[in-house]
């Protein structure tokens, strides 16, 4: 029983005489932090800040002008040259005020852990999955994705998440630790052409020969058109008319939506011309949806 | 300090790395280096002088070379047909450059031949496009349709100068193409030489699969410099055109050519000049052409030249016989001022100015189609005639264009260059070498 109370006595001192170095510890790396070394600081996180947006806006414009074939590939290093920024400035910043030696590492990232563990869960899970998306890429910069709902380019690839320009011209954050949970269509992995799919809705009675052949005609004269890539006309019949998806490649991914509204308009311009009939209603009961 | 940020933006400018990035690219930012070696005496030409250089560039035949080809090779595949009418191919497909007039070249070099050799020969009277697209079947059925034929006919020759004139872009233009393919190629009584280009080729073959039905495609071959030199040195002469000496880097481009000459001597000087032309011109005619009077300056005598110059002005004049035919270059009466001298600069072909991917799409269906009114242009480009009024002008600022009367078409000296760019931005056109 003595030796118990002994023993728990110098538990407790011990675990005082830890808390205290510890203590010491921090008031020493605290007093370490001059004016000097918040101004040298304060100048690497500008440097950082400045380097990042030059990258930036070099790598951007020179991707924009050069010819269309190299455009995704310069984009691919954007993420990478911002991580690597990034990294330098924070080791600089950390050796500058903890002195990384092997048991401050140790303290620092045990302190980081707990602080992450608690208040930035999510950012830290996003920072993590960005760090891994640039390797397993399951987008790149100029990509165009379907991610959490949204549909657009992917225009920047920052630490924490993307920004998607969609169709209307918004541009949309998404965290990167939506890869952990949702599901990401990409439309061109990296490559220029992104297939465009294009939907004609008509009568049942059509010539559906005669309207593929048109679908392919308008297909193949149009300006967006890449005339290397396959052009094929699917149809489906459906309780309300027969659908036909033209699937082709525009010579630009961004051209998507301005190319779609081409084919569409040639080839009503055709199908008025034969006279060709357009479904009369909707089977709203139907359990067959048009999207499909 | 105002100068010297001045001083400080015009070195930055100046550096290669801002260039590509500055705002108007790599393209713009670069200087016209056309002009850039050129002496500082050099001046513009005379409007007049200009204006007879260009008149006798217009008159120049379509090069011998050109035509020989084309019965080269119409002989052989002709000669092949006849011994089996039925199962060798019956026709003959002739490609030039999308900015040369193949037609031209063909209507020429056919009628010629076909004389000489008492061949019944027919063509596609067309000088251009029908007005409306739809209207090309009918008009092709008019001009070469024969309906069903119940008696032997006398085979025949007949040539479509211009395969471009028989399609358009849009959702019925290629209609024409349908019906040279389905009806008239297999009319096994007829041999046919059409005259086409690279890109519209590659288009028809992509889209329709045209090449399929069709025979033996030769491709104009590329002009050398001395070829070139042989055509266009009646002009250079009639003009006393001097050839300046070459820039140090066409020398070291030239150094592994044999030149016999002294290096320093005019026909060395000329030699050079007409190697260069054609290694830059990618040996296209008309392009060649184009660069070569782009090239030609004036600069001023020296007094004791300028005194020599006027002896022999005076004496050409009084010698000066009434024998001048009016189509022959050397005839030409040279106005040159007599102050001046006509100079042969290294040709270069100019830079292109910034284009966007709208500007692609419009000078992609003028390369498809060669030359196009306004109306056609927008039809093929599926947008609002006034829209690509705007966007044809604007080009036609920066030399890109060249509108004569309503037909619209891309300026030769551009297409070397427009070719690669296209090329590099997906478009289907061949990447030059």
């Amino acid at each position: 029983m003595i030796w118990q109370l002994a023993q728990t006595d110098e538990n407790n001192k011990s675990a005082g005489e830890a808390a205290g170095e510890t203590a010491r510890q921090a008031g020493q790396i605290l007093s370490q932090i001059t004016t000097w070394k918040i101004a040298q600081a304060l100048i690497i996180v500008a440097v950082a800040f400045v380097v990042i947006k030059s990258l930036d806006w070099i790598v951007i414009r020179t991707s924009e002008r050069v010819a269309k074939e190299w455009r995704l590939r310069i984009k691919q290093f954007l993420p990478f040259i911002r991580t690597l920024v990034m990294t330098t400035a924070v080791v600089t910043l950390m050796n500058l005020f903890l002195n990384l030696s092997r048991d401050n590492v140790l303290a620092v990232t045990g302190t980081i852990a707990v602080a992450l563990g608690f208040a930035f869960k999510d950012y830290a899970s996003s920072i993590i999955a960005g760090l891994i998306g640039l390797f397993e890429a399951p987008y790149r910069v100029g990509d165009r994705i379907r991610i959490a709902d949204h549909y657009g380019e992917v225009v920047s690839y920052g630490l924490r998440a993307i920004r998607l320009k969609t169709p209307t011209d918004n541009v949309v954050t998404v965290p990167h630790n939506h890869i952990w949970t949702s599901t990401v269509s990409n439309a061109n992995m990296g490559a220029l052409e992104a297939q465009v799919v294009t939907e004609f809705y008509l009568a049942h009675d059509v010539d559906a020969q005669r309207v593929k052949q048109i679908l392919l005609r308008v297909a193949y004269t149009s300006k967006y058109t890449h005339l290397t890539l396959p052009v094929v006309v699917i149809m489906q019949e459906k309780s309300w008319g027969s659908l036909f998806k033209l699937k082709s490649y525009p010579l630009d991914a961004r051209d998507e939506f301005l190319y779609m509204t081409d084919l569409t308009t040639r080839a009503k311009r055709m199908f008025a011309k034969h006279q060709f009939a357009y479904p009369r209603w909707f089977d709203a009961n139907s359990n067959t949806s048009i999207d499909e | 300090m105002a100068n010297l940020i001045q001083q400080c933006k015009d070195w930055l400018s100046r550096q290669r790395v801002f260039q590509v990035l500055g705002p108007g690219g790599a393209d713009s930012a670069e200087p016209d280096d056309s002009r850039a070696e050129s002496s500082p005496e050099q001046i513009e030409l005379p409007p007049k002088l200009a204006q007879q250089l260009t008149r006798l560039v217009e008159q120049l035949p379509i090069h011998p070379d050109d035509r020989a080809t084309v019965q080269s090779s119409l002989e052989s595949v002709l000669a092949e047909w006849q011994q089996q009418p039925g199962i060798s191919s019956n026709s003959l497909v002739i490609l030039s450059s999308p900015v040369t007039a193949v037609s031209r070249i063909l209507s020429e070099g056919l009628a010629e031949w076909a004389a000489a050799q008492s061949w019944s020969l027919s063509h596609l009277e067309w000088q251009e496009r029908p007005a409306q697209p739809e209207e090309i079947v009918d008009k092709l059925r008019l001009q070469l349709g024969r309906g069903t034929l119940t008696t032997a006919v006398e085979p025949e020759i007949t040539a479509i100068p211009n395969l471009s004139w028989c399609f358009l872009r849009s959702a019925e233009g290629l209609d024409g193409i349908d019906y040279l393919r389905d009806h008239l190629l297999n009319d096994r009584t007829r041999f046919w030489v059409i005259g086409s280009d690279p890109v519209s080729w590659e288009y028809l073959k992509s889209v329709l699969d045209l090449p399929a039905y069709c025979g033996q495609v030769v491709s104009l071959p590329e002009l050398s410099g001395e070829q070139l030199a042989a055509w266009i040195m009646p002009v250079a002469e009639a003009l006393e055109i001097h050839f300046d000496s070459p820039s140090i880097r066409d020398r070291l481009q030239h150094l592994n050519h044999n030149h016999s000459e002294q290096s320093d001597s005019p026909q060395r000087f000329k030699d050079e000049y007409f190697e260069r032309l054609a290694d830059v011109s990618e040996g296209i005619s008309t392009v060649a052409l184009q660069l070569f009077l782009r090239s030609v300056e004036a600069e001023p005598l020296e007094a004791e030249d300028a005194q020599d110059a006027n002896e022999d002005n005076g004496n050409a004049e009084a010698s000066e016989t009434t024998q001048e035919t009016q189509n022959n270059p050397d005839s030409e009466k040279k106005e040159t001022p007599r102050s001046l001298r006509l100079v042969a600069r290294s040709p270069k072909l100019p830079s292109l100015p910034q284009l966007n991917q709208n500007d692609h799409y419009l000078l992609y269906s003028l390369l498809l189609h060669g030359d196009l009114t306004l109306t056609a242009l927008a039809e093929s480009l599926g947008d609002a005639p006034q829209t690509v009024n705007n966007q044809v002008q604007a080009l036609r600022r920066t030399g890109l264009l060249k509108q004569q009367d309503q037909v619209i078409q891309v300026n030769p000296i551009h297409y070397p260059r427009l070719q690669q760019e296209l090329a590099a931005n997906n478009f289907l056109v061949e990447r030059s070498e």
